[in-house]
């Protein structure tokens, strides 16, 4: 195995400590059993390959990642003392089974569905063989990243066609001695003709800076449906970069709402793979930011077979001097004829000062299909303003009704009502309140 | 004789560099319905909107005294809590806000301005559903998206009903007919007439006299390159559908 110190020389400062972290976390871990240790030694030779991008990267063009890694992290503790994992429970309990990750370790479950990665990978190969086959450490420096360093997290197995109460999963980074990054990574098997939904939620305690690199691989069989509902509500000193990454077999279903109206710098990357006929994906984004929020959707829909479709809605309300960003890659395959594949990207900025990239991708190698895209970028309309103020609502009132009816359109795609009438009154709060419009 | 409940004195106004409206006196009494006729580019629309405060137009000279009040001074959402309603010859859509939610947000708002404690759920509703029935609108417009997919008389109607709701001391339909057929032009003027107390006042802005059959006027003015060039009973607007605007617009040439 090569050493991490052979490459110190060409090594930049933030690689050079990436290789100190990884040589302590390597002890600790082979000391408590390491079920991912060769492919550990595989990805950290890759992340020194490939370093951590920067703004020439294409892929990392509008967000710069280096301007969060300064604020310098520590890889986390991975024992967590003050263990306070009951109260965290009953916060959110009232969504459904509660599942919590502390610093990257599985800490409690309160559902069967839902066990340590690590413990299961270490007596199930076929799962550790899962680990990394789909959200792949080859030329992507997060997930490389993530490989190395993460130790666990919780594997989901849903074979029920019942549907199930949802999964809430949360995921604590401990921030109160140092600024803290996690690594974590989660697999998800929903079996043929099951269905589960799973939400994902971040905290993080103290009053440093926590940075969560969470990766997630989810594998939706024939005839399974899988729901997925990313909360991102966090503080502004909690930081989170996700790879959320799907395989869709035969007549699967995969749905997934963001609503990112929390945090410091937020960049996710969810990809669906339409590898069955009749599979359908269906991903949606709610960004609602100010200060000085950064939230970066890069999304990877890819169409592989014959008949597979997928819906794309991604709406962002910008203030003060935030930036939004949003690429939407689809890619159709030759052999993916008559895919539909539809994607919107709608953003409204309230201030000068904030910043919105989009960035449509579209790459389409077969000829019968249909495809449809289209972004817009602007204020609020001018002559509804008007209408609104003309029957009696303040201008401020009627901002915010106009605001709320734009983020509504995301917030009415949640299946649970439960979750999103909170969600929606959380959002007509933010709107209403004096930090926005 | 009873106080005005509007008066403008000689109001000027422009947008952009172009004056539109060239010193207008009018005066409006509770109780009253005044037609304002003319032909296209006169200035009616522009009276309407400067009325209603919109922004895009700006007064240069003159005043405008409602209910006592400096209208000129107040934003277009306190005009309205005064009392004043524009039914919009274009009323705008919008999506993914409910008709109920909008109104309920109007009306309360209106109250809270009248002292009044705004209405819970159940009166709202049940007043929603009575003030439907005066310009035949059905309960399923409340949970649809204001105006959204409306056909054009849908969108009328709908206006009506929101003055039927928001109870205005003074309402001003903006060429309330146009793009109505004959049936659906009935049933809002029926509504409008419904509407009419000793206290409301309805300034109707209109290019044609057919509406004026089924609101009668009680005083019918002609404007013309933003002034009032003539006034009349209401037979004035029979003579102007006879004979077209180009018998008055010589005379005032004439004057001028």
């Amino acid at each position: 195995m090569t050493t991490p110190v052979s490459h110190e020389r060409e090594q930049s400062p933030l690689l050079q400590r990436i290789a100190e972290d990884y040589h302590c976390v390597l002890q600790h871990y082979a000391e408590h059993g390491d079920p991912f240790r060769s492919f550990r030694a595989r990805a950290i030779e890759e992340l020194y390959r490939l370093g951590i991008p920067t703004v020439r990267h294409e892929e990392w063009k509008y967000t710069n990642l280096y301007t969060l890694l300064n604020k310098g992290f520590t890889i986390a503790a991975t024992d967590v003392h003050d263990s306070d994992i009951s109260a965290i429970t009953k916060e959110f309990e009232r969504w459904g089974h509660v599942a919590v990750v502390q610093n990257g370790i599985f800490a409690a479950s309160v559902s069967e569905q839902a066990v340590s990665l690590k413990e299961a990978a270490a007596s199930d190969p076929i799962l550790l063989s899962k680990v990394g086959s789909l959200a792949t450490i080859e030329n992507n420096a997060i997930v490389a990243w993530n490989a190395a360093f993460s130790s666990d997290g919780v594997a989901i197995k849903q074979k029920e066609a019942e549907p199930v109460e949802p999964l809430v999963l949360v995921s604590v980074v401990d921030a109160s001695e140092n600024n803290c990054m996690v690594h974590e990574r989660h697999i998800v098997d929903i079996a043929p003709g099951a269905s589960a939904t799973l939400v994902l939620v971040q905290r993080s305690r103290g009053e440093g800076h926590a940075l969560l690199n969470q990766v997630l691989e989810g594998w939706i069989g024939e005839n399974a449906s899988l729901t997925v509902l990313v909360i991102q509500d966090a503080a502004s000193n909690s930081h989170t970069i996700t790879t959320h990454e799907f395989d869709i077999a035969r007549s699967g279903r995969l749905l997934m709402v963001s609503v990112s109206i929390g945090g410091g710098f937020v960049r996710n990357m969810p990809a669906a793979r339409l590898s069955g006929e009749g599979a359908d994906a269906r991903l949606y984004g709610l960004t609602i930011a100010d200060g000085t929020m950064l939230v970066d959707h890069h999304t990877t829909v890819d169409h592989r077979v014959p008949h597979s479709t997928s819906d794309e809605l991604y709406k962002a309300i910008l203030d003060e001097r935030s930036t939004g960003v949003f690429n939407g890659k689809i890619y159709v395959r030759p052999k993916a004829q008559k895919t539909s594949a539809y994607q919107a990207n709608r953003n409204i900025v309230l201030s000068p000062r904030a910043t919105i990239n989009t960035k449509p991708q579209l790459e389409i190698f077969a000829d019968d299909v249909r495809c449809t895209h289209g972004c817009t970028v602007g204020k609020l309309d001018g002559e509804a303003l008007f209408y609104l103020q003309a029957r009696g609502l303040s201008k401020k009132q009627a901002e915010a009704l106009l605001l709320t009816a734009f983020a509504g359109e995301i917030i009415g795609k949640i299946p649970y009502e439960s979750i999103r009438s909170e969600m929606l009154a959380r959002v007509e709060h933010l709107l209403h309140s004096d930090e926005l419009a | 004789m009873t106080e005005p409940l509007l008066q403008i004195r000689n109001l000027h106004a422009s947008i952009g560099n172009k004056e539109i409206l060239r010193g207008i006196d009018l005066d409006i009494f509770p109780g009253q319905v005044c037609a304002i006729m003319g032909p296209n580019g006169s200035g009616k629309s522009t009276l309407a909107a400067v009325l209603a405060g919109r922004e895009d137009y700006q007064v240069t000279e003159g005043e405008i005294i409602f209910n006592g009040k400096n209208l000129l001074e107040l934003s277009p959402e306190e005009r309205a809590r005064e009392g004043l309603f524009l039914a919009f010859q274009y009323p705008v859509e919008i999506p993914g806000v409910s008709t109920a939610t909008f109104l309920k947000t109007a009306l309360n708002e209106l109250r809270k301005h009248r002292g009044l404690e705004p209405l819970d759920a159940m009166e709202f509703m049940s007043l929603m559903h009575e003030r439907a029935k005066l310009v035949h609108i059905e309960p399923s417009f409340f949970s649809r998206a204001v105006n959204e997919g409306f056909s054009g008389g849908e969108k009328k109607r709908n206006e009506i009903f929101q003055l039927a709701m928001l109870e205005p001391t003074l309402a001003i339909l903006d060429e309330t007919d146009s793009g109505l057929d004959i049936d659906a032009l009935r049933i809002v003027a029926d509504g409008v007439n419904a509407l009419r107390t000793p206290e409301r006042a309805f300034v109707v802005i209109t290019h044609y006299q057919r509406l004026l059959n089924y609101i009668v006027p009680d005083i019918v003015h002609v404007l013309y390159r933003g002034r009032i060039i003539k006034s009349g009973a209401k037979e004035l607007a029979t003579e102007l559908e006879a004979q077209g605007y180009d018998w008055i617009k010589e005379t005032a040439e004439a004057q001028a």
